[in-house]
């Protein structure tokens, strides 16, 4: 079923991407995404066919190297991969989001850097984490410091979370009293790479811990200017939790899908168990919490196109998100009964992937304290 | 009425907990990874008696009751699920059983070998046909001479290629207007004999040191001595058994609850959020009082259910209660705790996510969380009904 009805104002050039989106992911992605999970690995193919789509740098302005489309054309897109595998919905964000925009927006002397992730030949990371301490630049202790012409970086970057053959990293660091922006090659002296960590769900990306030893840059490498990108962090923050939403919105779809082809096909005490009222209920919970989200998801995107502080829409929306397509994996798990708990079966890898929209960049109760910090007088 | 375990049961706690922390905890993030099937601590446990635990000790059993197997099993499932399972479905369908329904014949064949573990046991209820509605059997059985034949399609039988004894449940009242539920029998059935062959071992989100598989069984001959009970009243036999086994199951919940609580309490204590340690954090330890709590909460449903069938009194609503809240409950606080323990938490270095994966099977077999719901509204209008009455 297509998505059109989900996005009813969509216009032409938003509807084109959505369109060929669509085609990619019920023609190739879908069929692929249980292997990509048992995997832990996206396909080389499969990545190249989504950097040919043009999708990394879909939202960045022409100018800035990107394709020119909206926000909103973005998320669409976002949706409906995520429908497919949100694991593969979210490598695109980690580049376009967590790296690319950022860049883009920060400017960095070092173009090719850019031209490179944007067109798929370089994989990239994002590396704001400490710890558990999420996106809060007060709790960055990593340090940079320019000397004999060169930038020096020191400290420990955990859960990294980023394709496993990433090969450009997009830092950020203490600079003086400052927060600084720079991408560091994997390949650099100085830079120790943990193992990627295998996890619960998400697989086609992994987690890993970087740590820097004296390592040196030059100064062509570094985004923004010294000491002034804790307001890019907190950009990149902001648009990273619109796109973990949109995540959950595929996510829920998905769930919503199979769910309620399940429920028309399984057959308990002489009837389909859609007739039963328990089952249409939890798949009413997923449409509906879908549905929200999409909403806030869209207003998000619509204020970042027209330059608007959508910080607290987008903290709200990843909240929900987070809650709802939890809620929705496991009530369509329960649907399908003991056939749920089956690796055969798409309901339980949803329920894995699903965790982890509430959990990230910082977790929700993190991200519910921002929320009230942003409402209570100054 | 004291809410608190006497003596014996606490020394019982005891060795069981000593027992899980160095036998079967330390095996399980493996036993997972390699989906190794616990065989070795099936004999070390049914040494101990704690593969009979409703068995006199003259079979070798331990006797400790529905109280005592639950504070046995909570340590089991809190050290790793597969292993409870395997030891849950051993104890509630299959000693037991034997033990309640099986002739004295049947019970020397048996019994003995069954309560040491040397003779696992699996359950044959459920058909790809009939999971919620069990009662919905296509499998039958039919009389040759003094045997019978059976023919049909089981799934889902934890333990099912591992065991040597097996519970099967089939149709003797082949007349199509007889009701689903006084038509079918049970069956004692050695499952090394010809006509029982085995489908692959399901890939499954958690448990998987559990083995799960599909049966197909075909002109299986079994001797008209091995039926369990009455003719016809298999059904019967079926539900009184799965009382206990939902209690087993949420002990299981209960267990896995409470290792995940645990696991929260001792990483949160090194981790900091934001410059803070999380453990002073109010929403961090408000999370945690409330799942502590409800953990608490559900052991003392099942307790109840359990105390309730020791003494052979009523406890249909009783036990589904107790299912109910602990295996949802139990989900929840292992979504909570991965969520609580971030990245970390989502990755397979942590037992969260194990334990997350594991826990989910709890809201699926021995009911779903929708049949326990049904058992109980049903339960709820009965006894609107009998109160009218009296």
């Amino acid at each position: 079923m297509s998505l059109h009805y989900l996005f009813p104002a969509l216009n032409e050039d938003q509807r084109m991407i959505l369109d060929s989106v669509e085609v990619f992911c019920a023609g190739e992605l879908i069929g692929r995404a249980e292997s990509i999970d048992h995997a832990a690995e996206i396909a080389p193919e499969v990545l190249e066919q989504i950097a040919e789509l043009g999708l990394l740098a879909i939202c960045i302005p022409e100018e800035q190297g990107g394709a020119g489309f909206d926000q909103a054309s973005y998320h669409a897109a976002l949706i409906e991969m995520a429908r497919a595998s949100a694991t593969c919905a979210l490598h695109v964000v980690l580049q376009c989001s967590g790296f690319l925009e950022p860049i883009a927006r920060g400017g960095c002397a070092e173009t090719s850097v850019f031209e490179a992730a944007a067109t798929g030949t370089a994989m990239a990371a994002l590396a704001a984490f400490e710890g558990e301490g999420g996106f809060d630049a007060a709790a960055i202790s990593a340090t940079l410091t320019e000397r004999d012409g060169k930038l020096v970086l020191d400290g420990v970057k955990e859960n990294v979370v980023g394709p496993a053959d990433a090969s450009e990293f997009l830092v950020f660091a203490r600079e003086g009293a400052g927060i600084s922006a720079v991408v560091v090659p994997a390949d650099a002296a100085g830079l120790v790479l943990g193992a990627p960590l295998d996890r619960l769900g998400m697989r086609g990306v992994a987690a890993r811990s970087l740590r820097f030893d004296g390592l040196e840059l030059p100064m062509s490498r570094r985004v923004g200017l010294a000491g002034e990108a804790a307001g890019l962090l907190e950009e990149t923050a902001t648009r990273l939790m619109i796109a973990l939403a949109s995540i959950g919105v595929g996510i829920m779809q998905a769930a919503r899908d199979c769910g309620a082809r399940y429920a028309t096909e399984r057959q308990q005490f002489r009837r389909p168990i859609a007739d039963f009222e328990a089952m249409r209920e939890r798949l009413a919970t997923a449409e509906i919490g879908q549905a929200a989200v999409l909403n806030l998801v869209f207003s998000a995107a619509r204020g970042l196109d027209e330059g608007a502080d959508v910080a607290q829409l987008a903290r709200i929306a990843k909240t929900l998100a987070g809650e709802f397509a939890m809620k929705a994996a496991d009530d369509v798990l329960q649907v399908y009964g003991g056939y749920g708990y089956s690796q055969e079966y798409p309901a339980e890898r949803l329920y894995r992937d699903a965790r982890y929209v509430a959990l990230a960049l910082g977790g929700d109760a993190a991200t519910r304290c921002a929320i009230a910090a942003r409402i209570l007088p100054e | 009425m004291l809410f608190q375990l006497d003596d014996a049961l606490l020394a019982l706690q005891q060795e069981a907990r000593e027992f899980a922390r160095t036998e079967v905890a330390p095996q399980a993030a493996r036993r997972d990874r390699e989906k190794e099937f616990p065989a070795d601590l099936m004999t070390q446990v049914g040494a101990r008696g704690w593969l009979g635990c409703l068995v006199p000790r003259s079979w070798g059993g331990s006797d400790i009751g529905n109280i005592g197997q639950a504070v046995v099993l909570e340590e089991i499932a809190a050290a790793c699920a597969s292993t409870h399972v395997t030891m849950s479905v051993h104890n509630s369908l299959m000693s037991t059983p034997l033990k309640k329904y099986a002739s004295a014949e049947l019970q020397q064949e048996f019994l003995p070998k069954v309560v040491t573990g040397e003779w696992l046991g699996a359950y044959l209820l459920t058909e790809p046909g009939a999971g919620s509605d069990a009662a919905a059997q296509k499998t039958t059985a039919v009389r040759d001479g003094d045997d019978w034949l059976i023919n049909g399609e089981k799934m889902w039988i934890t333990t099912g290629d591992m065991a040597r004894v097996g519970i099967v449940f089939a149709r003797t009242d082949l007349d199509p207007a007889a009701r689903d539920a006084k038509a079918v029998s049970a069956f004692v059935v050695d499952m090394q004999s010809p006509g029982i062959s085995f489908g692959k071992r399901e890939p499954k989100l958690g448990l998987r040191g559990s083995t799960t598989v599909a049966i197909s069984l075909k002109d299986l001959r079994v001797p008209g001595k091995n039926l369990l009970g009455e003719l016809h009243r298999g059904f019967n036999i079926a539900m009184d058994l799965l009382n206990g086994g939902r209690i087993g199951i949420a002990i299981q919940g209960i267990g896995i609850g409470r290792a995940a609580l645990e696991l929260a309490l001792d990483t949160v204590g090194g981790l900091k959020r934001n410059g803070k340690d999380l453990a002073r954090s109010q929403s961090v330890q408000f999370r945690l009082a409330d799942m502590a709590t409800r953990v608490d909460a559900a052991r003392l449903l099942a307790y109840r259910a359990a105390e309730l069938r020791d003494h052979d009194l009523p406890h249909i609503k009783e036990a589904s209660m107790a299912k109910l809240f602990a295996t949802r409950m139990a989900n929840e606080v292992c979504r909570e705790v991965v969520e609580l323990l971030g990245e970390s938490g989502y990755g397979a270095a942590s037992a969260a996510e194990r334990l997350m994966r594991d826990c989910r099977i709890c809201e699926l077999y021995e009911g779903t969380t929708e049949i326990q719901k049904l058992v109980i509204a049903k339960q709820l209008f009965a006894d609107r009904a009998a109160e009218e009455k009296a």
